[in-house]
């Protein structure tokens, strides 16, 4: 008999300090705010709740590449405290397919709540059903974002313009 | 000697009567049921008691128990009645025995009071003697009659036309006899006696129409049913998405055409497809009384407690369809069972029939949820290799990539690459062009291999440990089918484990079976969520669940395959303590 180990972890993903993209590089269509007013970013809070911990650690790398700074929520439960405690984010990130309520119920539930119905929130979401965009948008969310169809980067750019102020 | 009008007609009135007594027996000695030999007794006694009077009139011949076996035969009569309901529709003993004595009780009365004062002209004492007895035997006729009459809703025509034949033929006597126990005058009496004689002799014809009804007046009462019978075949032709759906479709028509209190269908693999008129349970409790009593395996059909059973021979097994009589639905009559049988013999074959589009409707569905997989959980591992390599063009992440990066994508590509197998393994399944190309290999050898293959998943550390002996295992097999199994199982192992920790795969080999059993410390499986496990796209949806990506194809295919290779794919969990899923393969006998 022979005993065999092998340990699957792939551990904390940490880019060197100080990485930032390069302009224009990105493949995507032009943003509505170019790349590289990304300064702007520092202080901002953005909160992400995403249930697959590959994907919000992947968004996690890019925005505080981008010098924000990113609080997780790994289901919508967990999401809804940390907005409604007021935590204060300048914007939200919004899975829709989360464990227990999902994140068109934590939107109504923010919208509804007087500590947080003025809280940007963009849902990123890889169902892509019109019904579900528009109750999404119809919630006032800024905007519904498929997410394979677009990029981290893409996704940096236009925090400016969806961010409180 | 001159006859009047109404000495014409009463002796008519008892000869009709004796022939339908005679008829009533006939038809009894030709069936010998206890049902029919009832309703000879009550009518054959009607006739005894008809028939005494006039020939003591016509003969002269004048002896007081001729009198007691009119009076007795009249009593049983009432009783035959009674029984007779009673076969229908239980009564009481208490019911039954209280009526014997009060039927007896009054005729013995009438039969002492009668002996001890002979007379022309009937004393009071005997008047009201005789109105006691006649209302006795009224009341344990009219009973019956207005049970029957009550009986015969909702039944089907047949038997509803018999069952007020037979309640109104009754009714009709009790008026006679009540109209007759009135004194009347001369003139009004021979009026009287003339009318009652008229209904008397109309209710024979009834009455014999309610116990033996002749072909064509069945005919002529069906002629409507007949149409109904056309539309319930009709219907099974009709479109029915799934057998269960033409099944519960059917029901109804059932219980209608046989007039049954309640009606299922066991399918051929012995569980129940349809109910009508009761609920599961009681369905499941008489199914296995039926197979307790042996009765399914009796014969054709079986008329037994009150149930009617027709074996359906399907093309999955046979199963059978079984009516039932309730207490207001007591008899079937042979026109019900022949009209079952048929549409039983129709049913079975709109059954195999449904089956095709049952298929269809699983192929749809099939497509359905590729697309979903396809749309859904394939984009999820998409977005984040498309991510990564967006940043890497970008330069977010900088030239050489934390490895992690690098295996993240990896996982998520991989990911992929086995949901896509796993669609079009499911795809080449439903089609039935799975072909093993089989193979002597050394199963350690496969575990090793899928072992190697194993890349993490998500951020939290897991050690799997495998134990592998020393001497080969060897089998005949698809080798990438049985790394498809051993793989799939492995990820599951993995993926339910959300708090990282151990996984253990032990390799060993036991009475010519070769055995991977792979233990986790994961979130484990819900008793009854254990029966989904294994099912096409059965993934058990809950809370610790919902993140995990996953076609619900895994544990599907992995017993599939393994069963193609006369083995198995089994599970043992506990909620929140972890699982064990073992895969079993034959060992390949000596080289």
């Amino acid at each position: 008999m022979k005993t065999v180990n092998i340990v699957v972890d792939w551990g904390v993903i940490r880019l060197p300090s100080g990485t930032q993209p390069r302009p224009g590089s990105s493949g995507q269509p032009a943003a509505e705010s170019e790349p590289g007013t990304e300064q702007k970013g520092r202080g901002l809070r953005i909160l992400m709740v995403e249930d697959d911990p590959a994907l919000s650690m992947m968004y996690r790398v890019r925005l505080e590449a981008a010098g924000y700074t990113v609080a997780l929520a790994t289901d919508g439960e967990e999401g809804l405290r940390q907005i409604t405690e007021g935590a204060g984010f300048d914007l939200v990130f919004l899975d829709v397919g989360l464990p227990g309520i999902d994140g068109l119920a934590v939107l109504e539930s923010i919208r509804n709540s007087t500590q947080s119905e003025t809280v940007p929130v963009v849902i990123l979401s890889n169902y892509n059903e019109p019904p579900m965009r528009q109750r999404g948008l119809s919630l006032g969310a800024l905007a519904y974002l498929v997410k394979s169809e677009i990029t981290p980067s893409w996704l940096v750019a236009r925090i400016p313009g969806w961010a409180k102020r | 000697m001159v006859l009047t009008v109404a000495q014409v007609l009463s002796y008519s009135v008892s000869a009709a009567f004796v022939l339908l007594g005679l008829v009533a027996v006939v038809v009894w000695l030709r069936s010998r049921d206890a049902r029919r030999g009832y309703l000879a007794l009550a009518l054959g006694m009607l006739g005894v008691a008809a028939v005494i009077g006039p020939l003591q009139t016509l003969t002269g011949y004048h002896e007081p128990w001729l009198t007691w076996v009119t009076l007795a035969a009249f009593q049983l009569s009432g009783f035959g009645l009674l029984m007779f309901r009673h076969t229908l529709i239980p009564l009481s003993r208490w019911a039954l025995a209280l009526a014997a004595v009060t039927l007896a009780g009054t005729a013995a009365l009438v039969a002492y009071l009668g002996t001890a004062a002979p007379a022309t002209t009937p004393s009071t004492e005997q008047s009201i003697a005789a109105l006691l007895l006649i209302i006795a035997w009224s009341v344990c006729v009219a009973e019956p009659a207005f049970r029957l009459l009550r009986a015969s809703f909702g039944r089907p025509v047949v038997q509803r036309r018999r069952l007020r034949a037979l309640s109104v033929g009754y009714l009709g006597i009790i008026l006679i006899l009540l109209v007759s126990a009135i004194p009347q005058s001369g003139a009004v009496s021979s009026s009287v006696s003339v009318a009652t004689s008229l209904v008397a002799l109309f209710m024979v014809p009834v009455l014999y129409a309610g116990f033996s009804p002749p072909a064509w007046l069945r005919g002529v009462w069906r002629a409507r049913e007949e149409e109904d019978f056309r539309d319930a075949v009709n219907d099974l032709l009709l479109y029915a998405r799934t057998r269960a759906e033409l099944a519960e479709r059917a029901l109804p028509w059932v219980v209608r055409l046989v007039g049954a209190d309640f009606a299922f269908i066991i399918d051929g693999d012995g569980a129940i497809l349809a109910v009508h008129g009761t609920t599961m349970e009681i369905a499941g409790e008489q199914a296995a009384r039926l197979e307790g009593q042996g009765l399914l395996r009796r014969g054709p059909e079986v008329a037994a407690s009150g149930a009617l059973i027709f074996p359906m021979p399907l093309e999955r097994g046979t199963g059978y369809l079984a009516a039932f009589a309730g207490p207001f639905t007591p008899i079937f009559g042979a026109e019900e069972t022949s009209r079952l049988r048929l549409y039983a013999a129709s049913l079975t074959a709109a059954l195999d029939r449904a089956q095709i589009s049952e298929r269809l409707l699983a192929l749809e569905d099939a497509k359905t949820r590729f697309l979903k997989i396809a749309s859904h959980e394939l984009r999820g591992p998409l977005t984040l290799v498309k991510g990564y390599l967006s940043m890497m063009e970008d330069g977010t992440i900088p030239a050489g990539a934390p490895p992690q990066i690098i295996n993240i994508m990896l996982s998520k590509v991989d990911q992929m690459s086995s949901m896509l197998t796993q669609m079009l393994e499911t795809s080449r399944m439903e089609d039935q062009r799975t072909d093993l190309r089989e193979e002597r290999f050394d199963l350690r050898e496969a575990v090793a291999e899928v072992l190697e293959e194993v890349r993490p998943t998500t951020d939290v550390r897991h050690e799997l440990e495998a134990r592998i002996p020393d001497v080969p295992i060897e089998v005949v097999a698809d080798k990438e089918r049985v790394a498809l199994i051993l793989s799939n199982i492995v990820d599951n192992a993995i993926k339910y484990s959300p708090r990282g920790g151990r996984v253990a795969i032990n390799v060993a080999s036991s009475n010519g079976t070769a055995i991977v059993a792979v233990q986790d410390e994961g979130i484990g499986i819900a008793e009854e969520d254990m029966d989904q496990l294994f099912t096409r796209f059965g993934r058990i949806a809950n809370d610790a669940t919902s993140a995990v990506p996953g076609t619900g194809l895994g544990l599907y295919l992995a017993r599939e395959l393994a069963r193609m290779h006369h083995g198995d794919v089994e599970a043992e969990s506990e909620l929140g303590a972890g699982s064990v899923f073992t895969l079993q393969l034959p060992l390949a006998g000596p080289a």
